[in-house]
């Protein structure tokens, strides 16, 4: 390869890496994502509070692997995640989530429960998976922390 | 009738009684209505509890359950390595070569096992993998899924976590024992 | 990675060896088996789910780390729920002071008890599902004190004679007698107004 062809491809390689970073820049917002903040019990849902009962396919994966009857959604948020930028959600007074979106389907999940990181994961997201961070809470319930591609009519309420 | 009596016919029924001391009762019992209708009545107890003996299901899916063995298996583990560096009496050469070859040679076999029955990707008994590293049976590459699967877990100190990726449900997930979310 | 859980092709037998070669999966195939009936087992003694799936679950991580020494004299099964059975009862001795009702023996307090199976002990659930009825077993063993419920699980289902129940429970022959004695009575006094009961309702 000659002095003058070798330029022409850096030029060539130049254009297009530019022509890509058009093409990001199209969708600045990168991967939509939602996360629910659901309660699980085996008792009656309880009195006085606002909460939706989770139906449909979730609720029955959540059944399926879970040995709580009946969960009900305390929060749902759908978010934008721009690649390299940190997002913070949060899903209660006390739940915080901050999501890093490393590469495009990978993302770094940092839980916070009343201001103290509780976990911090790398993970792939992709349409059709769950990630579901969990644990126990009094009375034997438990909380849970959905997260998953958003649905095109998820409002975006970061 | 007193309570050593009542335990004797009770044994007797029970077919605990030498072959005198049943001689005995047998004939308590044919002479006395009593002692027949208490024995009649433990024999038809136990026949009835022996028959619907309660069944109490699990109310955790095996996911959850093999997670929880796995994980105090490998803490066992970890502890009586913790024992063995601690302990200069011990040998410290390591154990023998040998004795991964049965280990290594059990494993594949299992694994020629499972490749005859194709039937079944990957259920959800095994797809686990806990906080401390990927379990053997997860890095089966015929039943890990390529997508979704745990990538890194550096949890806060000291929180204890599981993770298990469930095939089924298309679903990692990371239960976090005594973490104050809510 | 999963095998299919119940595998007959792969016997007991043969999982415990490949298990006892380090094999995890084998080991974990035999947990898939049989975990419903451990845990029932521990559930049957303590009668708390939690505790239940704890207790059971520690039986098999001692069993893994004991498989050296199971020599095929028993089942697997039978091996595996003496552990549990084991560990369900240090759990009870190490929880006493909170968890045993005062029931007296009938031997130590004849006074408190009643005296006699009611006269004529009728199968009271004739009509009733078999789910049912062993719920209502379920609920009946629950009132009894973990020391009768024990003697009486021991007994009625694992089986065993009284020799090694007072073995394995460290009491004297004479107590497993007046234990079982009165925990059937109890029981058999409970299914009976549970008979009752349900006849009044029809009425």
């Amino acid at each position: 390869m000659n002095t003058r062809l070798f330029l022409e491809s850096l030029v060539g390689m130049a254009v297009l890496a530019l022509a890509a970073r058009g093409a990001v820049g199209a969708e600045p917002e990168g991967t939509r994502l939602a996360a629910q903040l659901l309660w699980g019990t085996n008792g009656e849902k309880p009195a006085g509070k606002e909460l939706k009962p989770v139906e449909g396919e979730l609720d029955r994966r959540l059944r399926r692997v879970f040995k709580w009857k009946s969960y009900f959604e305390i929060e749902r948020k759908a978010f934008a995640t721009p690649v390299g930028k940190p997002t913070k959600v949060d899903m209660s007074k006390e739940c915080r989530l901050e999501v890093l979106n490393v590469s495009g389907d990978e993302f770094e999940i940092q839980l916070f429960g009343k201001g103290v990181l509780v976990v911090k994961k790398r993970q792939r997201i992709v349409a059709g998976e769950t990630v579901v961070l969990g644990g126990d809470d009094k009375n034997d319930n438990a909380w849970f922390v959905v997260l998953g591609m958003a649905k095109p009519g998820d409002p975006a309420r970061p | 009738m007193n309570p050593d009596l009542e335990h004797r016919l009770q044994a007797w029924v029970d077919g605990e009684l030498d072959a005198s001391s049943a001689q005995e009762m047998e004939s308590l019992v044919a002479r006395d209505p009593e002692a027949r209708a208490l024995g009649d009545n433990l024999r038809l107890l136990r026949g009835f509890l022996q028959e619907h003996e309660p069944v109490r299901a699990l109310p955790e899916t095996q996911d959850f359950y093999w997670s929880g063995i796995r994980r105090g298996i490998e803490a066992e583990e970890r502890a009586d390595r913790g024992r063995e560096s601690s302990d200069p009496s011990r040998e410290t050469g390591g154990r023998a070569w040998w004795s991964w070859v049965w280990p290594a040679a059990a494993a594949a076999l299992v694994l020629v096992v499972i490749s005859l029955f194709p039937g079944r990707e990957g259920g959800t008994a095994g797809d686990l993998a806990t906080s401390s590293g990927a379990s053997s049976s997860a890095k089966a590459p015929a039943v890990v899924p390529v997508v979704g699967h745990e990538i890194e877990a550096p949890e806060a100190d000291g929180m204890e976590t599981v993770t298990f990726y469930s095939s089924q449900e298309s679903m990692t997930v990371v239960w976090l024992a005594h973490a104050d979310v809510l | 990675m999963s095998v299919p859980e119940h595998q007959p092709e792969i016997p007991d037998d043969a999982l415990v060896t490949l298990a006892k070669a380090g094999d995890m999966v084998a080991f974990e195939t035999l947990v898939g088996r049989h975990r419903e009936k451990i845990y029932a087992r521990a559930y049957s003694i303590v009668h708390n789910e939690q505790e239940a799936v704890d207790l059971s679950q520690e039986a098999w991580i001692k069993a893994w780390r004991r498989l050296a020494q199971f020599e095929g004299d028993s089942s697997f099964t039978t091996w595996l729920t003496r552990i549990t059975i084991n560990l369900c009862l240090d759990h009870l001795r190490r929880n006493q002071r909170h968890r045993v009702e005062p029931l007296p023996d009938s031997k130590d307090d004849p006074e408190a008890l009643d005296r006699i199976l009611p006269p004529v002990w009728v199968n009271p659930t004739e009509r009733m599902e078999r789910e049912e009825v062993r719920k209502r077993i379920d609920e009946a063993m629950a009132r009894l004190s973990e020391a009768h419920r024990t003697v009486l699980v021991l007994h009625e289902f694992e089986r065993m004679e009284y020799k090694h129940i007072a073995e394995t429970l460290g009491i004297s022959i004479g107590t497993v007698m007046s234990r079982l004695f009165y925990a059937r009575r109890r029981m058999a006094t409970l299914l009976a107004g549970w008979k009752r009961e349900s006849e009044e309702e029809e009425s």
